[in-house]
């Protein structure tokens, strides 16, 4: 594999992504508990037995003591769906002061996701999208999932415009409820738009996580004298001294991250982000750390 | 407002390049790419008001210290209130006092100080602008040229680049007195005129040797309303010189012995060595002093010729001239004198003839060789051939021989009467026009009178020793028991007198010559002088006053600007000319005069040389050393500890130096504190903003 690079897969024998008390719907067999009552280990109630209950599920110890019917039922268990969406816009492709570029980190941080996913007995998907959906691989819960991703990221490139909101907005209707979406994306972009986007996967019952890749240039704009920027997504190039314009800017970025932090603070979801001059390992640790303990 | 430095101000457009540099920059911009311009863009928007204002502002604020800065960097000047207007419309009257004393002809880090003061002074005149007037003058130890106010700037400049360093000695009193009294003339024609006075001098320790203790103010004619500036020369030149040269003790060996003092000024300065140079030999060298308390002594090579001459040198240090000291001397024969006597017994002891004898034959108490003949063989005998003739004892004169030494006195000879003791009032009647006193009939001292007392004689130390005093011999145990009645003529000097006032020694000119009259016999039975030890001195004063012998050595080296004097003696065959050579080759020829000539064009020094032409015979070539005149101090160039200037004017910058002084108080100090409060703002706005957390 040339993402999931056998380095990688070494760091990543040490983590585990846990997810146990997310509520899941499907048809497969897994380690999460399911919203159904169903056959497992784990006790969840008794009720009265009512005509059409199938007669092993009696519990006679209770007949014994009550006299009266009871059948046992027991919590279900469902594999969880989970679908990696990756941004593959254009400026994901950025490459500043950190090592490097943005689509570089955020694609072997997908693939770490993807690992982690399905070393756990649980479904992963690929969904990659610009201003459209691109790439898509559907959950599945084989090892061997990990290559079609793996070969899907490698040959692919950043490029283009994007539409986040837009996209992520037709996305959602087309994913089965309750599903774990892991978004890995720079968010940049409108941000009320983008949040208001992901508002409509929290009302879907989907469990969101961002994961947000920003180069340290992007936070700190940390350019000298007058500069030409070009967008890397098109539109019109600004030339400005940057000195002139750095304060504004960090002012402006740090305005925009606040608010999405406390969006995803209100809404539940998690993210995290990781700047592309911290190694990638390490970032990733820390939001494992953080999702463990936040459970 | 001027400007000191104007020419910077040809620098002020390059205020703008803060705006150019941004709008090149601006043009260049290096393209970057980057991720999302929508929160660039936003911030752009943002901050457009309040970062386009700083921008400016900072732009300005670059541009503005750049202004300043240059404009500090040209000097500029504030003008009083009151003398801007009188300065710039009734104009300035300058006076510039160029030294050219010899200190001036040192030369420092290889540049002779006079050109360095001479380009500042005409940096100076050509800072005139009309309605501006100038004087120039030069001046050493005295003002050299007069003191009027130049045509224009350009006859001002001219003259300037006639000046030539001299050979005086430096002070600046008389010539800034000079000054003074030029603007005292002029006061009624422009009274609001403002005036100034500089002084361009080298500043050696000397220059203001007469303004030290009350300074300016001491001065003749001083006016406080006159600005007087100085321009002192840079650097403290260590220098060694040659002092002087004075005959010393010659000692045992019977060589021409040189006492020379040298001297070593400033710091780290060393005499060296000390070259003996005669005629074109280097005949000695020995370690130099640098204290002139320790002369060294050196003796001249034993030769024939009665005429030295050389220098003593010096290594060539900042100031040349004073590394050499020239010196010329002659050897002059010792005189001889005659004695002619009318007794045949005047040679036997007890009588004056005996005494004089023992005294003057063997030439080694006293500087002279006599020879005694009686009248008898005088005929036969050329009276020129000695320095002085003794005519003494006799009745009456042979015939003839008062007529030959009245010859002889009329040409430069010294006839001393010693009278007899068979004289009478008619024995000198044939010598009465030569004689300075009538001798009258003898007469007998009382006992009061008897003893000897000095009244008039020469104190010239040719004639008389330094600290000699009669006292010392006790000249008052000398007595005379009988004498002549002498009255002496009115251009007499009476030398000594008897107790009682009465003369006893007369002496008085005739001619060229002179002559010495002795009231009394040197017989002991006159007067017991010759017994006395005084009697040494008494005749050795006589004889040297007669023939003019003040020494063995005759010192020939004066200063530059004192007159050669070379007289004949007696003796001496004189010349109808000679012909002096000058150091620099001129040529000069003098007639001879009663025996004498002077010649004054001492202008450089070196070595004059004498040629007499038209003499009996061929005469030797004689010499005369001039020295520039080491006493005025002009070997020690290290500055002066004070000088007596309202300021002092640099030479590497005199132009702004003056401007400052005479027009006005420079503000760079100012321009400077404004650049760094616009330097501190700009920091404070360039620095970068944060904002909330």
């Amino acid at each position: 594999m040339r993402v999931l690079t056998p380095e990688v897969l070494t760091r990543l024998k040490n983590f585990k992504f846990d997810l146990r008390r997310h509520r899941v719907e499907g048809h497969l067999t897994g380690r999460h508990r399911s919203f159904k009552r169903g056959f497992s280990q784990e006790f969840a109630q008794h009720r009265s037995y009512v005509t059409g209950d199938d007669l092993k599920h009696l519990d006679w110890k209770v007949y014994a003591r009550k006299d009266r019917f009871y059948v046992k039922e027991f919590q279900e268990e469902k594999s969880l769906k989970t679908y990696l969406m990756l941004d593959r816009s254009g400026s994901m492709g950025y490459r500043g002061a950190g090592d490097e570029s943005k689509w570089e980190y955020a694609r072997r941080l997908t693939m770490s996701m993807a690992y982690l996913i399905l070393s756990q007995g649980d479904a992963a998907g690929l969904l990659t999208f610009d201003t459209e959906r691109r790439d898509y691989l559907p959950p599945r819960q084989r090892m061997t999932h990990l290559e079609l991703m793996d070969a899907a990221l490698a040959d692919s490139k950043p490029a283009g415009e994007t539409e986040l909101a837009g996209v992520l907005g037709g996305i959602v209707g087309s994913l089965p409820r309750r599903s774990l979406i892991v978004l890995i994306s720079d968010l940049l972009g409108d941000a009320e738009r983008i949040l208001e986007t992901l508002r409509v996967y929290g009302a879907r019952r989907h469990r969101l996580v961002v994961l947000q890749v920003l180069d340290p240039t992007e936070r700190d704009l940390d350019l000298d004298g007058p500069v030409l920027f070009e967008g890397m997504e098109g539109g019109d190039s600004l030339r400005c001294e940057v000195a002139l314009l750095r304060d504004a800017y960090r002012e402006a970025f740090h305005r925009q991250q606040k608010r999405y932090e406390a969006s995803f603070h209100d809404t539940g979801v998690h993210h995290a982000v990781f700047y592309t001059d911290e190694p990638w390992h390490r970032g990733l640790a820390r939001f494992l750390a953080r999702q463990s303990a936040r459970g | 407002m001027s400007f000191l430095n104007p020419a910077l101000l040809w620098w002020l457009p390059a205020a703008a390049a803060p705006i150019v540099l941004h709008l090149i920059f601006m043009r260049r911009a290096r393209r970057v790419e980057f991720s999302d311009l929508s929160l660039l863009r936003a911030a752009y928007a943002r901050s457009l008001p309040a970062t386009r204002l700083r921008h400016w502002l900072l732009l300005a604020l670059r541009c503005l210290m750049l202004a300043l800065l240059i404009l500090a960097f040209a000097r500029p000047v504030l003008h009083r209130r009151a003398s801007a207007a009188a300065g710039s419309e009734k104009g300035l009257e300058l006076i510039v006092l160029v030294d050219v004393s010899w200190s001036m002809r040192a030369g420092v880090r290889g540049k002779p100080r006079f050109e360095t003061a001479r380009a500042a002074a005409v940096e100076l005149v050509g800072t005139l602008k009309p309605p501006d007037r100038v004087a120039l003058a030069s001046f050493s130890d005295r003002l050299e040229s007069p003191l009027a106010w130049s045509d224009s700037p350009e006859a001002a400049r001219a003259s300037l680049s006639r000046l030539q360093p001299g050979f005086r000695g430096t002070d600046a009193g008389s010539a800034l007195a000079a000054a003074y009294a030029l603007f005292a003339e002029d006061d009624a024609k422009a009274p609001e005129r403002r005036r100034v006075i500089v002084v361009v001098t080298d500043g050696a320790r000397n220059a203001f040797s007469s303004l030290s203790v009350k300074g300016l103010e001491a001065l003749p004619g001083y006016d406080s309303e006159v600005t007087v500036l100085g321009m002192g020369l840079e650097g403290s030149a260590p220098n060694s010189a040659v002092l002087d040269a004075r005959p010393g003790a010659a000692g045992a060996e019977d060589r021409v012995a040189l006492s020379v003092r040298t001297a070593a000024y400033g710091e780290d300065a060393r005499a060296g060595s000390l070259d003996l140079w005669v005629r074109d030999r280097r005949v000695d060298q020995r370690a130099a002093s640098p204290d002139p308390e320790r002369p060294a002594l050196f003796r001249l090579p034993e030769s024939r010729d009665a005429d030295h001459w050389g220098r003593f040198s010096l290594r060539e240090d900042a100031l040349a001239l004073d590394d050499d000291y020239y010196f010329a001397l002659r050897m002059r024969p010792r005189p001889k004198v005659l004695l002619v006597y009318g007794n045949s017994r005047y040679l036997e002891a007890g009588r004056g003839g005996y005494f004089l004898k023992k005294l003057l034959s063997d030439g080694k108490r006293l500087p002279f060789f006599l020879d005694a003949v009686d009248f008898g063989k005088f005929a036969r005998i050329d009276p020129f051939a000695y320095g002085a003739v003794l005519l003494a004892d006799f009745e009456s004169l042979p015939e003839g021989v008062a007529e030959t030494l009245e010859r002889y006195v009329l040409r430069g000879g010294g006839l001393w009467l010693l009278a007899g003791t068979q004289a009478d009032a008619k024995t000198y009647r044939d010598l009465k026009r030569v004689l300075p006193a009538a001798v009258g009939d003898p007469r007998q001292v009382g006992p009061r009178g008897r003893a000897l007392r000095a009244d008039a004689v020469p104190t010239d130390e040719t004639v008389l020793p330094a600290r000699f005093s009669w006292d010392d011999f006790e000249l008052q145990n000398a007595a005379a028991e009988r004498a002549y009645t002498l009255r002496p003529r009115k251009d007499a000097a009476v030398w000594f007198r008897d107790g009682e006032g009465e003369p006893l020694m007369v002496a008085g000119g005739f001619g060229l010559g002179r002559v010495l009259v002795w009231g009394s016999s040197l017989d002991i039975e006159w007067s017991n002088l010759a017994l006395k030890p005084v009697f040494t001195a008494w005749t050795d004063v006589a004889l040297r006053w007669l023939s003019r012998y003040s020494g063995r050595e005759q010192w020939r080296t004066v200063s530059i600007g004192e007159p050669i004097e070379r007289n004949w003696d007696g003796g001496e065959q004189a010349p109808v000319k000679v012909q002096i050579r000058a150091p620099g080759g001129r040529r000069s020829s003098l007639l001879v005069k009663d025996r004498k000539i002077v010649f004054s064009d001492t202008r450089e020094p070196g070595l004059y040389f004498l040629q007499p032409v038209g003499g009996e015979g061929d005469s030797p070539t004689e010499a005369f050393a001039v020295n520039a005149d080491r006493s005025s101090g002009e070997s020690d160039l290290s500055p002066a500890p004070r000088m007596p200037f309202h300021a002092l004017l640099n030479a590497g910058s005199v132009r702004e130096d003056f401007l400052r002084a005479v027009y006005g108080r420079e503000t760079r100090t100012a321009a400077l504190g404004l650049v760094m409060l616009l330097a501190l703002l700009e920091a404070a706005l360039a620095r970068p903003r944060r904002r909330g957390a």
